[in-house]
């Protein structure tokens, strides 16, 4: 009796797989290695500090990410754009890359970037790069593809399938780095500080910046070099530097915890992605397709996945949980920031531009 | 690959044998998952599961003993049979071989049954759009409750998983694997509330019947109990004796 409703379900969903059975070969993956600076670009200028905002977590095709797994991309949204600011500090080409939980108009380079898909076997994420002037560096989505060689290194080496990616990322930032003339750094850093600037006091910043035809910002003059007020703002900005180097480390730690599940969480999701691929050899672990063995060991690698995303899963959310309160002093005062990291940078930032009016009389933009 | 037909009623029989529930929910797929088109529109009324809930032994059978008796109940055919060699009747022995690999495949279907229905403790979160079903010492079940969409999934590529409730308000999940392994958890709530049965069904295309093994859960109040766990990012998961912390 219930095998008579069992089994005809059973049919539709075979009917439902064999679309995916048939298989075409994965596509290779790229290859690409990291270029290093070699010191020689721009020695006049100091380079350029990059902020990458958290990655934002799509699920493909529908906008937004299930309640069940959103757990697991927005700990892919933190953990991504880490390995990004990795590879980056890596190259030599960048001065403070920190990520940070929210988008800073000011900073010199601004890094954004979505996730379009993230599976064990591929990787793709939509990346701008901009510069304080609003200048598009890049524009683009990256994909990559993972193999059983990538995997087989990752416990011998603990390098990421997807490093490449992130080396590609890198390289075209630098390419273009390298094109710009030192009139260009001036400009970033005169646009960065003068957007920061504006964020403080507009009444007071605004008419040095405006807009172009092209939709760019242009730098029409900068406060005398003994401003007190435009120095104020160089000094409010060293300590929000300095909140961007606590709110750092915590993704670092976050990244190093992500360390311990999320690679092997994706190498068993890779199995099971890539099994029928492997089903042209006959063979899965050394198990004969058909076998009992193939059978058990077909589940133990899916309860392998399954325990990692529910580790994954409780992860991500201890992580929001657990920030604990951070404690600082700002301008003689004890401050403790609570919340999320985007709560207590947001609240950080809030009380930066409290002390600026507190001390020029003028009114914190809000 | 057949098994003998006495065999195989003997093997309903047993998949039925709770009784709590009848044999008539414990089986059944959900009408609107016999055609993928009408999933979209066959969610039936979720019923609201979320507690703690812990084994009622006195209810669930004991994988163990169903097994022995399968077993017994089996070769004491193929004994039977054997024996009657005159009996034109009777299995001849290639008839018979073929029996005792089906019985040793049962017993192997029916253990990796027992092993994917072992939990003694679940914990339910359900909200409007969700289930969560944390099974101790084994993998979660999650099932996300989208109105008007197919709730089949495609998360790990090549296989395929399925879940929702029925018209009847039972919440199943379906995982189709490589190697055409199938499982099917249903979660039948009694009608007074007090007992959750949770079967598993396990199939695999080497043996033409499936394997059932049902437990029966009884809830019990969260944070009474003597034994706490809880997960930070520090000490990852950490378990302790006495009431749970605030």
């Amino acid at each position: 009796m219930m095998l008579r409703f069992l089994i005809p379900f059973l049919f539709v969903l075979a009917s439902c797989t064999s679309a995916p059975q048939v298989q075409e070969p994965l596509p290779a993956p790229i290859n690409v290695s990291l270029n290093y600076s070699t010191g020689g670009q721009s020695a006049s200028v100091s380079p350029l500090n990059v902020s990458i905002v958290l990655f934002a977590a799509e699920a493909p095709g529908t906008g937004t990410v299930s309640r069940i797994y959103g757990p697991i991309r927005e700990a892919e949204s933190a953990y991504l754009p880490v390995q990004l600011r990795n590879t980056l500090d890596e190259s030599g080409y960048w001065g403070a890359v920190n990520v940070v939980p929210s988008k800073d108009v000011a900073a010199e380079l601004l890094v954004t970037g979505s996730i379009v898909e993230s599976d064990a076997v591929s990787l793709e994420l939509a990346i701008e790069v901009r510069d304080s002037r609003g200048r598009v560096w890049l524009n683009k989505v990256y994909r990559d593809y993972a193999t059983d060689y990538g995997y087989e290194t990752l416990e011998n080496t603990a390098k990421d399938p997807f490093q490449d990616l992130f080396n590609q990322v890198a390289n075209d930032m630098s390419e273009v780095q390298l094109l710009l003339q030192p009139e260009d750094y001036v400009r970033i850093l005169d646009t960065s500080m003068l957007r920061y600037a504006m964020l403080l006091s507009p009444e007071a910043f605004a008419r040095y910046l405006v807009i172009d035809d092209s939709g760019e910002i242009q730098v029409q003059g900068l406060p005398a070099r003994n401003d007190p007020l435009y120095n104020r703002v160089r000094r409010i900005r060293d300590r929000e530097y300095s909140m961007q180097d606590v709110v750092d480390e915590h993704f670092e730690d976050f990244y190093n915890n992500m360390q311990k599940i999320y690679p092997y969480w994706r190498q068993s999701s890779y199995e099971l992605l890539v099994y029928n691929n492997q089903l042209e050899n006959r063979e899965y672990r050394g198990s004969r397709s058909g076998s009992w063995a193939a059978v058990e060991s077909v589940y133990r690698t899916y309860k392998e996945l399954k325990l990692n995303e529910d580790e994954l899963r409780e992860l991500a959310s201890s992580f929001e949980r657990e920030i604990s309160p951070t404690v600082t002093v700002l301008e003689g005062r004890v401050i403790e920031l609570q919340g999320t990291l985007a709560d207590q940078y947001k609240t950080w930032r809030k009380l930066l531009r409290g002390i600026y009016a507190e001390t020029t009389g003028s009114i914190p933009a809000t | 690959m057949a098994l003998p037909v006495s065999f195989r009623y003997i093997l309903l029989t047993l998949a039925c044998l709770p009784g709590l529930f009848g044999c008539g929910s414990a089986g059944g797929i959900p009408a609107g998952a016999s055609n993928a088109n009408s999933n979209a529109n066959a969610n039936g009324k979720a019923i609201n599961l979320s507690g703690a809930w812990e084994v009622d032994y006195k209810l669930t059978e004991n994988a163990q003993e169903k097994l022995l008796f399968l077993y017994e109940i089996a070769s004491s055919q193929i004994r039977q049979s054997q024996r009657r060699r005159d009996d034109p009747k009777a299995m001849n022995q290639q008839v018979v071989q073929r029996a005792i690999d089906d019985l040793n495949g049962l017993i192997k279907l029916g253990t990796l049954a027992d092993s994917m229905n072992q939990t003694n403790v679940l914990r339910i979160e359900q909200g409007p759009d969700y289930v969560l079903v944390k099974r101790d010492d084994d993998f979660a079940l999650t099932c996300e409750l989208v109105k008007d969409k197919s709730r089949l999934s495609n998360v790990l590529g090549y296989g395929l998983e399925w879940c929702g409730f029925d018209g009847n308000g039972q919440l199943t999940f379906v995982s189709r694997l490589p190697e055409g392994l199938d499982i099917v958890h249903r979660f039948m709530l009694s009608a007074n509330g007090e007992r959750l049965s949770v079967s598993t069904t396990v199939k695999t295309p080497a043996l033409s019947d499936a394997y059932t093994i049902n437990r029966v859960y009884m809830p019990f109040e969260e944070g009474s109990s003597l034994y706490n766990c809880e997960f930070t990012l520090e000490k990852k998961k950490t378990c302790w004796l006495g009431p749970a912390e605030q």
